[in-house]
């Protein structure tokens, strides 16, 4: 049996609740047990560009919690994936920024040591559950239906640190979605930025990366993009809604989480997978399973 | 020539510009020119300098151009180039130590960029995690523009009826995490 301490972050609670129910949902089939610490806050992603110091705190923090518990962390997010893990390795490399770090944990009874893994769900599907346990609980897989996998930078790049998946022709999600019955096609945007550390930066350049990998995955055939992060979900999900207002995209290209894809597959209903959630109508995927 | 930037209030230690981009400096110095950066850039196309311009800006001691340029600003941190980098140079890192350099001497040129997470930040000192209907708030009264909040209305409406966000009044919360923000601003002053 496996067990992680769940780290959720900020963004899945406040705005893609789905990912959280089709995770649950998903994972306890397979016998996953999430605790659940309260503690956790805020991995510190949004301040890594303006307050580095408060980052890594917080980042500090969710790990030294997991490790008080004994506990390796499961991550549903790319960013606090890069984010736990990048500050691990500054963490390991740095001792005496380490001492500071504890000698502050320390008033919260708290100490980092580095013990605790970080491991994200994709991680989790591919090499812990590995395919043939996957296969086994397929109840009702995906025909004929054309998905654009994405990757998220935040956990393939840097590559040396993350230790997610080869930088430059990752696989796993490729193989994840196959596993589903569904066609992962190939599409020469695969691997650029979805757009969204830039929203709220520069809105219209966000939306413009966000645009030429829609009408990408579009032409490759896809009739889903698939994602793994909830940021860039929100992207082609919540933004793209507001993109079509606005006139700048005509892709009408749904985005899938890859958990509630999964999740079909097994035979678990839309609703318990949060389907309904989704701003950008996914319902109709169902006609894509196989009779 | 008018100064790029005005010295604000500084939310970390009170050390100028140049010095801030001592470490960012050393930490090129193998650069080659090779532009590798600059052609893995997703958005080189909307930079005014490309990276690799700006790298050489930076070694041959041009601030002032730096933080007049919004280069740094558009790195949406894909890490592309530290991964191309034949030099190995770790330059997300450097892009993010610029970003970090403009928000603690607050920039005014690049102040709004960074009002976005610094909202979002906000709350979660507050609250310990991001309250939507409080950041969103947080944020528009930070860009001091009326029109901003009314061209998300029409998301926002949907939202509610998604229940996707709630009505919460924003508050001081249990300043949870304002130990950490403390604690980082005098690591910061230390160094």
């Amino acid at each position: 049996m496996m067990k992680y301490a769940f780290f959720l972050g900020c963004n899945i609670p406040a705005r893609v609740q789905q990912y959280e129910r089709s995770a649950r949902a998903v994972l306890a089939r397979f016998q996953v047990e999430l605790v659940d610490i309260r503690a956790f806050n805020c991995c510190g992603y949004p301040l890594r560009n303006s307050d580095r110091n408060t980052y890594l705190l917080f980042s500090a923090k969710a790990l030294a919690l997991a490790e008080r518990e004994d506990l390796d962390i499961l991550t549903l997010c790319q960013c606090c994936y890069g984010s736990l893990k990048m500050a691990a390795h500054i963490l390991a490399n740095n001792a005496e920024l380490k001492n500071e770090v504890n000698a502050f944990l320390g008033k919260k009874n708290l100490h980092y040591q580095g013990k605790a893994r970080v491991t994200h769900l994709l991680t989790l599907l591919h090499r812990d559950i590995g395919e043939a346990a996957i296969r086994e609980k397929l109840k009702t897989p995906f025909a004929n239906v054309k998905i654009a996998p994405h990757y998220g930078c935040h956990a393939l790049r840097p590559s040396d640190i993350m230790q997610f998946d080869d930088p430059v022709s990752p696989a796993i999600l490729d193989t994840l979605v196959s596993l589903t019955g569904a066609k992962s096609v190939d599409w020469s945007q695969k691997l650029e930025c979805c757009g969204a550390p830039l929203m709220g930066v520069n809105d219209d350049l966000s939306m413009r990366l966000t645009a030429k990998k829609l009408a990408n995955a579009k032409a490759s055939g896809a009739d889903y993009l698939s994602v793994a992060c909830p940021w860039c979900h929100i992207q082609f999900d919540d933004v793209q809604k507001e993109m079509e207002e606005e006139g700048r995209t005509e892709a009408d290209l749904p985005s899938i989480l890859y958990i509630q894809l999964l999740g079909l597959a097994m035979g678990i209903s839309g609703r318990r997978l949060g389907l309904p959630q989704n701003k950008k109508d996914i319902c109709d995927i169902n006609t894509f399973i196989a009779q | 020539m008018k100064p790029a930037f005005e010295a604000g209030r500084p939310h970390g230690a009170s050390k100028n510009l140049e010095e801030r981009l001592e470490p960012v400096r050393k930490m090129l110095l193998p650069c080659m020119q090779c532009g590798t950066c600059s052609g893995s850039c997703p958005n080189a196309w909307a930079m005014d300098f490309s990276p690799r311009h700006l790298w050489r800006l930076l070694l041959t001691r041009n601030g002032e151009e730096i933080f007049k340029s919004r280069t740094f600003v558009l790195c949406s941190t894909c890490y592309s180039c530290t991964l191309r980098c034949p030099r190995g140079l770790p330059l997300t890192d450097a892009m993010s130590m610029l970003k970090q350099a403009a928000a603690a001497e607050n920039v005014r040129m690049h102040r709004r960029s960074v009002g976005f997470y610094k909202s979002f930040m906000e709350s979660v000192r507050r609250h310990g995690r991001v309250r939507e209907m409080e950041f969103m708030t947080l944020y528009f009264l930070s860009m001091k523009n009326p029109a901003i909040p009314l061209r998300f209305t029409p998301l926002g409406m949907r939202l509610m009826a998604k229940r996707k966000v709630s009505f919460e009044i924003p508050s001081r919360g249990m300043g949870r995490l304002d130990a950490f923000f403390r604690k980082a601003k005098a690591v910061e002053d230390q160094s």
